[in-house]
């Protein structure tokens, strides 16, 4: 109950903050304008109103999830109210749990607002709406849970300035973490003697374990085919499946690491 | 304020405004401005309401300043058109410096690779891909020419294909226009059509538009008539691939199917020979002319077709039998009959399926069918009938014979003669005798026209009419006489062993 107590009173207070409108507007605009984009595309409209509108949700999403979720724990501390709760019977991590719930569900509003104004444009301008679409914005739900993590976790170790700007790298990052892998591979076989390709090979093998326990936000990243989905077809249900659980497990270690920090934080 | 001078390359919405409406708005928005700080000043309603409206009235004034020093900015850099102008320059000093290939270079850098762009649109690959296609449409629509259109646009579309393969739309349509801008239709199927096929292997539901549109850019025929047999093999071959791909919708095989059929009738080379090749033909007609779900106008054109793909089979059969006779005896056979005999069904090739005996040339031992020849003739007929209007039109009367039409289509500066279209190249042209470059090839066709000499012969021409007279066998309803009670059997043209 207490969790849920604090999740409501995280989401009441981030709706209240005019960053997370701000930023509903602009991704509003970037969807309305993408019309625009696509008049000129001589006959891929649709297409580029798909793009431009999954690219819109995924990036002011993310934003919301840093901008509002690095301040989340450093406000309570700043203003001292984090003792209130705490003195009440809250653990730590049920303050933890609930701000991440908190502010999940600010995420989750967040997206059924955009995501709702831009299917009902893509429908009304002729477009199709899929069940890939909609598989597509089910998966940038899961990858902003994950931010939202990791937003978290360095609200509970950092400042704001400082948590916005590792997360904010970290979700830029995660997009690109396979390169690291491909990295390995290109080196292996651009290597000239069998002793440089060994030398790689073992280089990869620790590339690969790294790129194993790093964020891996592409995971989730299934809108190229989304757009291309013909009606009523499903977009790869078990990797789709196996990408969600990998997410809640990494939010779930995630959040288990912010608590450890905050448990031992003296403020 | 002073206007900006704007010398346009391409046209701006803003070339159609008038420009004194500009300065009225401008003036008005100042005006405006000073009006809400002087209102501040002189009013009486509260200090924070007064202290908003001089607020509001400051911003304005200090935007319509920037406006003005924007102009001001514009004035001096000219704008869009010149730093344009400004562009081409540079590209034009670097290409007299370094060379046209260091100029291009320099403009590829304007495109990113696809790796790259992958990286700055961190991994949205189907936005980078929408990139790259509204920058190519820029460069295509755009009213200046940089460098060679086509090298630089290949660039821009393949990357496209690399960042989003399965963006099927947009690379048929960019095929379309990067086919448009070079006449080498080889160059744009390698480039365009293969490198996109190649990367939508694993896009089996909608592969097949691409094979499709590669039948379609060999569908026309090109400007060197000797391409012709190779365009439509080319085209037939791609949409028999099209056809086999899983996804081709049912509603289009009839159509296509007799699309190729045709194709690969015309696919013949001069001289060339092989029954198996009009053996396809002449299945997909049958199968069109017989499929219940083939409309009715094209039953019709198939039954017809079939007469032509079958008549040639068998032709080219009694060819090659020559061929091989000669290869035993030493010489070519004197006339059909042991040819004919050595066929297990002997009686398939007592005529043509237009119900004449095949005609024989025992110095090269070619077979031919009379009847095709027939059909030939009356298209070729009536061009000529056709040029006779010509001349009369240019000469106020008509040609007194066909030497005199000869020589009025061999110098005449007619756009349909001049150089000559393929569908007169056909008529009275000489394939053989064109030279193998292309504009320069059909200039040279023209000084080979002769309607003087029909696919049946040398024509007889009634002056008096300005008409060539069509011999006896030319009459079309009883060459396809044959159709109304099409009932096509498959026939056996196996050789003795």
């Amino acid at each position: 109950m207490i969790i849920f107590t604090i999740a409501l009173n995280t989401f009441r207070e981030a709706v209240r903050d005019k960053i997370l409108y701000v930023l509903l507007a602009f991704g509003g605009l970037l969807i309305v304008g993408s019309k625009a984009i696509g008049y000129v595309s001589f006959g891929q409209e649709y297409k580029i109103m798909a793009d431009m509108g999954l690219a819109a949700i995924w990036m002011f999403s993310g934003m919301v999830s840093i901008f509002v979720g690095t301040g989340l724990i450093y406000k309570e501390i700043d203003k001292r109210t984090i003792y209130t709760i705490l003195s009440k019977p809250a653990q730590r991590w049920q303050f933890l749990l609930g701000k991440y719930l908190g502010l999940a569900l600010t995420t989750l509003v967040n997206m059924l607002v955009l995501s709702t104004a831009f299917l009902a444009y893509l429908w009304l301008s002729g477009g199709l709406v899929t069940v890939a679409l909609l598989e597509a914005l089910l998966m940038i739900f899961f990858e902003m849970l994950v931010v939202t993590a990791i937003a978290i976790f360095f609200s509970s170790a950092s400042t704001p300035i400082l948590s916005a700007i590792f997360t904010t790298i970290i979700f830029f990052f995660g997009q690109l973490t396979k390169w690291i892998v491909d990295l390995a591979g290109t080196l292996q076989a651009s290597a000239a003697t069998d002793e440089a390709r060994e030398r790689y090979r073992v280089i990869g093998g620790w590339l690969y374990k790294v790129y194993l326990l790093l964020p891996n936000l592409h995971t989730f990243n299934i809108r190229q085919e989304a757009v291309h989905a013909e009606p009523g077809v499903w977009i790869g249900a078990h990797e789709l499946w196996y990408g969600t659980l990998w997410g809640l497990a990494y939010t779930a270690a995630v959040l288990l690491a912010a608590q450890l920090i905050f448990s031992r934080r003296n403020f | 304020m002073e206007a900006p001078t704007i010398t346009p390359v391409s046209s701006s919405p803003l070339d159609s405004l008038p420009a004194q409406y500009g300065y009225q708005l401008f003036a008005g928005l100042i005006v405006l401005a000073l009006a809400l700080i002087a209102y501040g000043f002189i009013s009486k309603k509260s200090p924070a309401s007064r202290q908003r409206i001089i607020t509001g009235g400051a911003a304005l004034l200090f935007l319509m300043v920037a406006v003005f020093f924007q102009t001001k900015v514009d004035t001096q850099r000219g704008f869009i058109a010149d730093q344009e102008k400004r562009f081409d320059a540079m590209i034009k000093k670097v290409e007299q410096e370094k060379g046209k290939e260091a100029a291009l270079k320099m403009q590829y850098m304007y495109m990113p690779s696809a790796e790259a762009l992958k990286v700055m649109t961190l991994n949205n690959k189907s936005l980078a891909a929408d990139y790259v296609w509204l920058t190519t449409l820029q460069y295509v629509s755009n009213s200046f020419r940089r460098g060679e259109k086509f090298e630089m646009l290949i660039h821009f579309y393949q990357t496209m294909v690399d960042l989003d393969p399965h963006w099927i739309d947009a690379e048929i349509n960019g095929g379309k226009v990067l086919s448009a801008l070079i006449d080498e239709r080889e160059k744009s199927e390698k480039e365009c059509y293969k490198y996109a096929i190649d990367a939508n292997q694993d896009n089996i539901n909608n592969l097949w538009k691409l094979y499709y549109e590669g039948g379609l850019l060999y569908v026309m025929p090109p400007n060197d008539p000797r391409k012709l047999a190779e365009f439509s093999r080319k085209s037939a071959e791609y949409f028999d691939a099209a056809m086999q791909c899983p996804g081709f919708p049912k509603n289009m095989e009839g159509v296509v199917r007799d699309r190729v059929g045709r194709l690969k009738l015309e696919a013949r080379e001069p001289g060339a020979t092989g029954s198996s090749f009009y053996r396809e033909a002449e299945e997909m007609m049958a199968s069109n002319a017989t499929a219940s779900d083939t409309p009715g106008p094209l039953q019709e054109i198939s039954r017809r077709d079939w007469l032509k793909a079958h008549s040639m089979a068998l032709a080219a059969a009694l060819t090659d039998a020559c061929a091989a006779y000669k290869k035993r005896t030493g010489a070519f056979p004197p006339n059909l009959e042991p040819i004919v005999k050595s066929f297990e069904h002997p009686d398939a090739f007592a005529t043509d399926a237009y119900g004449f005996p095949f005609d024989y040339d025992a110095a090269t031992g070619t077979a031919t069918s009379h009847g095709a020849k027939a059909v030939h003739a009356v298209q070729a007929g009536h061009v000529i009938n056709n040029l006779c209007e010509f001349f009369h039109a240019a000469n106020g009367r008509l040609p007194k014979d066909l030497v005199e039409l000869r020589d009025f289509v061999r110098n005449s500066n007619e756009s349909l003669l001049h150089p000559p279209s393929v569908m007169v190249i056909e008529a009275i042209g000489d394939a053989q005798s064109i030279a193998a470059d292309t504009s320069a090839g059909r200039a040279d066709a023209q000084k080979h026209l002769d309607p003087t000499v029909g696919p049946l012969g040398p024509w007889k021409y009634d002056a008096t009419k300005g008409e060539v007279v069509f011999p006896p066998e030319c009459d079309i309803k009883a060459l396809y006489g044959h159709v109304a009670d099409f009932d096509w059997k498959p026939t056996s043209i196996t050789r003795k062993q």
